[in-house]
């Protein structure tokens, strides 16, 4: 298959469940995992004579998200009718922003990419349609009403990769603004995917509308997969059309949902039962003045005051757990060891990429309730920077903090490792003896000349104390043997 | 025995103060009396006797209202007229109920309307049938015509219904009774079944224009539960009529004839602005701009909204559902079979006038002709305090005389579209009878948030003309 000389664009549509602790027209409450058809009320329920009321909770994380994206915020912005039948909607209309949204424009980065984005806009979500074992569809109207957030980019990302690079920048930063937790496990975050040429190939607009995307990499098949699938046909000289088209995970391929020509006509007309939402200037700069800290200012500040490379940066505010521990943890050992953050950075970094994360099995939200908390292992790097332990003692250590039930006291770990280094003694003299009990023809050969096999001897001890022992400390009394 | 179901409220409560008998046993008469009289009227499609809160505390001290069947109250049949709610119950109070009861109201039942709404004579009922105590060949209005019907037969104390586009003033016209169509959002609209949001209001009706405004005391006011409520505080210090209507300036239509009003119509009016002139108002002919021609605006924005508004009644969740292999057939099939004729005509013209394609042509046109109005309307109050005009262009017709036609039927409403287009509060109150012994009412629109004024300027007019000691009235000619 010659390489395409077309270019494919990707677009996505993201929607973003809010946060909030009611639903954004009712009082009930916006919480998943509850027993169906629990949280409702004549006003999510569609019942007649019903009215909707914006909760005015929504408005902040809005608008934060909006001038996070470095969006233009129109004074006022309009809700609108979208009207459609369907059995997980109440009112058989949604209530959603047509013609004036909350915010237009905007862009977030991916490296160097700029994706840029159309819009973003406010809606109530629908319930959910559950196929049962009677082969029949039950409705359960919990999320109907649910306060969601869309946003809709340019086509400006190019494949796959880039779509689920960039989607979880976005998750990023939604949960740095602590607007969106961001799982699409539970629902709070869902996304479709655009695919459609442009570049100097365009041609006249035919999209393909990917649904039924579940996690962050089957955006990035399922684009992969549609772009192939694209790219072979318009090599074939077939004709495309706007499809919509689901992704199945077990086949890996797109399916046909419907033609884009049969599209429904939604009638949009401005909802009379809700007032125009009025942003002022003042609402926005409250919103600026009480900004979090973003990602990427983040990762410049963590890189210039902890020493650490940018790559590393990145690694660490990943997540606001994780930057947290890092940083509470380089914070507490600078203190204690009286020593510059930009000299602890580096040190703390290994720690905690390796058996700090390996203990939560590299899941970030279980740091603020592990048993080792960044002072604890800051205290045990203090000792280790002292030179009072060495790095398998450290290992050890950390080790022992975790298993314990209870808090423990470094200090008291350490007198009671005392035994330990004369054990440690013992150990090294044993196997030291072994090995060169065992080696004598390799002993010999060194006394002859052949120093290179110090390092030999040095490896199999280090084999066989299973990490117990220090390299420095085993090479040393090898030497003296040996001499 | 003397009946005192011609009397107001307020001379009830006076009557009771001086020695007379108890509201409470007067409301008794009255269930009783409903009873009887109910299968040859139709007002009410349902008893409810809901004896509101315990106790018979103020203002409304235990005085039994009629509710139309569009205005929710928990354990209600709010069955809005229509087959497909025919069984449904109301969970939960509407904010106007929950505020009668919380002023000692109680509620004697749930009366007669046209399907959603939709409807200016009460014949597009389905669930009972309404009839003009005057002439029971008369329509009584809609479509609130069971409202009008009870007040006007003495069958309540006062009734509320709901106005879109006239549907509380016309009935109030046809049964000669005080109907009220308030500002847009000054009394919630929670609880109302939609039929379209950016006209529909709750209206009352009374025997008077004092009873009227305790009502509407009690319901006006903002609500949480209502976005488009209202926040303006409101004067709760008690109604005074004035001595007479000096300082005030009230127009009336210049051009006459534009209105198309019968002769007799025309002739009542005439003689209404002789009457405000009597009693001391300056009077004067003004230029109506597009305000009467609202009825094409009105006809295209009512059917759009309606038809959104109805889009929830699908039998998922509630109402009459009848069940096919697939969702779309249940669909279908619920809502074929469970509206009337008018309701699905509306629909069917809301979809078209909303859709792709067409809705720059009508929908946005009408928008656009209705801001119009609220500028014509505008500039009118600039120079005026109050519009005077007739509520309709005829007095109460036949049953059945324009059933088959209708613009006829709709032709109706040119005088009460205007205020519901531009959101302003508009009163009907009867001023003498038509040759053949039928109520003429006059009607007075003004500025937002003008129903003091409109309700005491009438109620000088009403003092000076006696409408209620009218001998051919129904209430003074009860069984």
């Amino acid at each position: 298959m010659a390489p395409s000389s077309l270019i494919f664009s990707v677009g996505l549509e993201i929607h973003a469940r809010l946060k909030t602790t009611q639903k954004i027209f009712c009082s009930c409450a916006n919480h998943y995992g509850d027993a169906p058809n629990t949280n409702t009320c004549p006003v999510c329920l569609g019942l007649p004579g019903s009215l909707p009321v914006l909760n005015s909770e929504i408005i902040l994380p809005a608008l934060r998200t909006a001038v996070a994206l470095n969006c233009e915020i129109p004074r006022l912005s309009e809700f609108s009718r979208k009207n459609y039948f369907y059995p997980d909607l109440p009112r058989n209309y949604q209530i959603t922003q047509y013609q004036r949204p909350l915010a237009l424009g905007g862009h977030l980065d991916l490296g160097d990419l700029r994706v840029r984005l159309q819009r973003i806009h406010l809606e109530e979500d629908a319930g959910r349609s559950l196929r049962g074992s009677d082969k029949m569809t039950h409705v359960d109207l919990n999320r109907a009403g649910t306060p969601l957030m869309e946003i809709v980019t340019e086509p400006d990302l190019q494949d796959g990769q880039q779509a689920r690079g960039w989607l979880t920048r976005l998750r990023q930063l939604l949960r740095y603004l602590d607007v969106c937790d961001g799982n699409m496990e539970t629902g709070s975050l869902r996304c479709d995917a655009n695919v459609g040429l442009s570049g100097p190939h365009k041609l006249a607009g035919p999209w393909i509308e990917l649904k039924n995307l579940n996690s962050f990499k089957a955006v990035a098949v399922a684009v992969d997969f549609e772009i192939k699938r694209l790219d072979e046909m318009l090599a074939n000289g077939v004709t495309l059309r706007r499809e919509t088209r689901a992704w199945d995970p077990r086949k890996k391929e797109t399916t046909l949902l419907r033609v884009k020509e049969e599209a429904s006509d939604y009638r949009y007309y401005p909802e009379p039962d809700l007032p125009l939402l009025i942003t002022e200037p003042e609402d926005i700069q409250a919103v600026i003045s009480a900004m979090p800290e973003l990602p990427h200012d983040r990762e410049k500040r963590f890189s210039r005051s902890y020493g650490i490379n940018p790559a590393e940066a990145v690694t660490f505010c990943r997540s606001l757990a994780l930057g947290s521990y890092f940083e509470s943890c380089v914070q507490s050992l600078a203190h204690q060891s009286g020593n510059d953050p930009t000299d602890c950075g580096p040190l703390v970094a290994k720690w905690v990429l390796g058996q700090v994360l390996e203990a939560v099995g590299g899941k970030d939200d279980l740091l603020p309730t592990l048993n080792l908390q960044p002072k604890k292992l800051a205290e045990i790097l203090k000792l280790l920077v002292s030179g009072k332990i060495h790095r398998t003692r450290g290992r050890l250590l950390i080790q022992q903090v975790l298993n314990a039930n209870e808090d423990v006291c470094i200090a008291d770990l350490c007198l009671s490792s005392k035994s330990n280094d004369d054990e440690d003694e013992r150990l090294l003299e044993e196997l030291c003896l072994r090995v060169l009990v065992g080696e004598s023809t390799k002993v010999e050969a060194y006394k002859n000349g052949k120093v290179g096999l110090l390092n030999y001897f040095v490896g199999q001890v280090m084999m066989l104390s299973k990490g117990l022992l220090e390299a420095e400390k085993v090479r040393s009394a090898l030497l003296k043997k040996l001499n | 025995m003397t009946s005192f179901r011609h009397m107001s409220m307020h001379a009830a409560r006076a009557k009771q103060a001086d020695g007379g008998p108890s509201i409470a046993s007067m409301n008794e008469e009255m269930a009783s009396a409903a009873r009887n009289e109910n299968p040859s009227l139709g007002a009410f499609t349902h008893f409810i006797e809901d004896r509101g809160s315990a106790g018979a505390q103020p203002p409304l001290a235990g005085f039994s209202g009629a509710i139309k069947a569009n205005i929710a109250g928990k354990g209600w049949p709010t069955h809005c007229g229509s087959l497909f709610l025919k069984d449904y119950i109301s969970p939960y109070d509407s904010t106007a109920v929950s505020r009668l009861r919380a002023a000692g109201s109680h509620f004697l039942g749930i009366t007669t309307m046209d399907e959603f709404g939709m409807g200016s004579s009460c014949e597009h009922t389905v669930l009972g049938q309404v009839v003009n105590p005057w002439d029971k060949s008369l329509s009584a209005g809609g479509s609130s015509g069971g409202s009008a019907a009870a007040v006007a037969a003495g069958l309540a104390w006062y009734a509320l219904g709901s106005d879109t586009g006239g549907s509380v003033r016309l009935p109030a016209h046809f049964c000669g009774v005080v109907g009220l169509k308030p500002t847009w959002g000054r009394i919630s609209r929670n609880g109302l079944v939609a039929f379209a949001s950016s006209l529909d209001t709750i209206g009352i009706l009374g025997r008077d224009t004092l009873d009227v405004f305790e009502v509407f005391s009690v319901l006006a006011g903002h609500d949480l539960y209502d976005a488009t409520s209202l926040p303006d505080p409101l004067d709760q210090s008690p109604l005074e009529i004035p001595k007479n209507l000096q300082g005030q300036t009230i127009g009336f239509p210049r051009q006459l004839d534009s209105m198309k009003l019968d002769d007799d119509v025309s002739q009542e009016f005439e003689k209404c602005i002789q009457q405000l002139k009597d009693l001391g108002a300056r009077v004067q002919p003004v230029a109506m701009g597009g305000i009467l021609d609202a009825g094409a605006p009105y006809h295209v924005l009512n059917c759009a909204e309606a038809a959104s508004n109805l889009h929830r009644f699908d039998g998922s969740l509630y109402g009459r559902r009848i069940t096919k292999e697939s969702y779309l057939e249940t669909l279908e099939q619920s809502r074929t079979k469970g509206f009337g004729p008018e309701v699905k005509r509306r629909l069917l013209l809301g979809a078209h006038v909303l859709s792709g394609g067409y809705q720059k042509q009508y929908y946005l046109r009408a928008c656009a002709a209705r801001q119009s109005l609220v500028q014509d309307f505008h500039k009118l109050f600039a120079k005026i305090d109050l519009l005077a005009l007739p509520t309709a262009p005829s007095t109460a017709f036949s049953l059945g005389s324009r059933l088959e036609d209708p613009l006829a039927m709709h032709s109706v409403d040119t005088l009460t579209v205007p205020a519901s287009l531009a959101g302003l509060p508009a009163l009907s109150f009867p001023t003498g009878l038509d040759r053949r012994g039928l109520p003429h009412s006059l009607q007075f629109i003004g500025p937002a948030c003008s129903e003091r004024l409109l309700l005491q300027s009438a109620g000088l007019y009403e003092k000076h003309i006696g409408f209620r000691d009218v001998k051919e009235a129904p209430w003074h000619r009860l069984p």
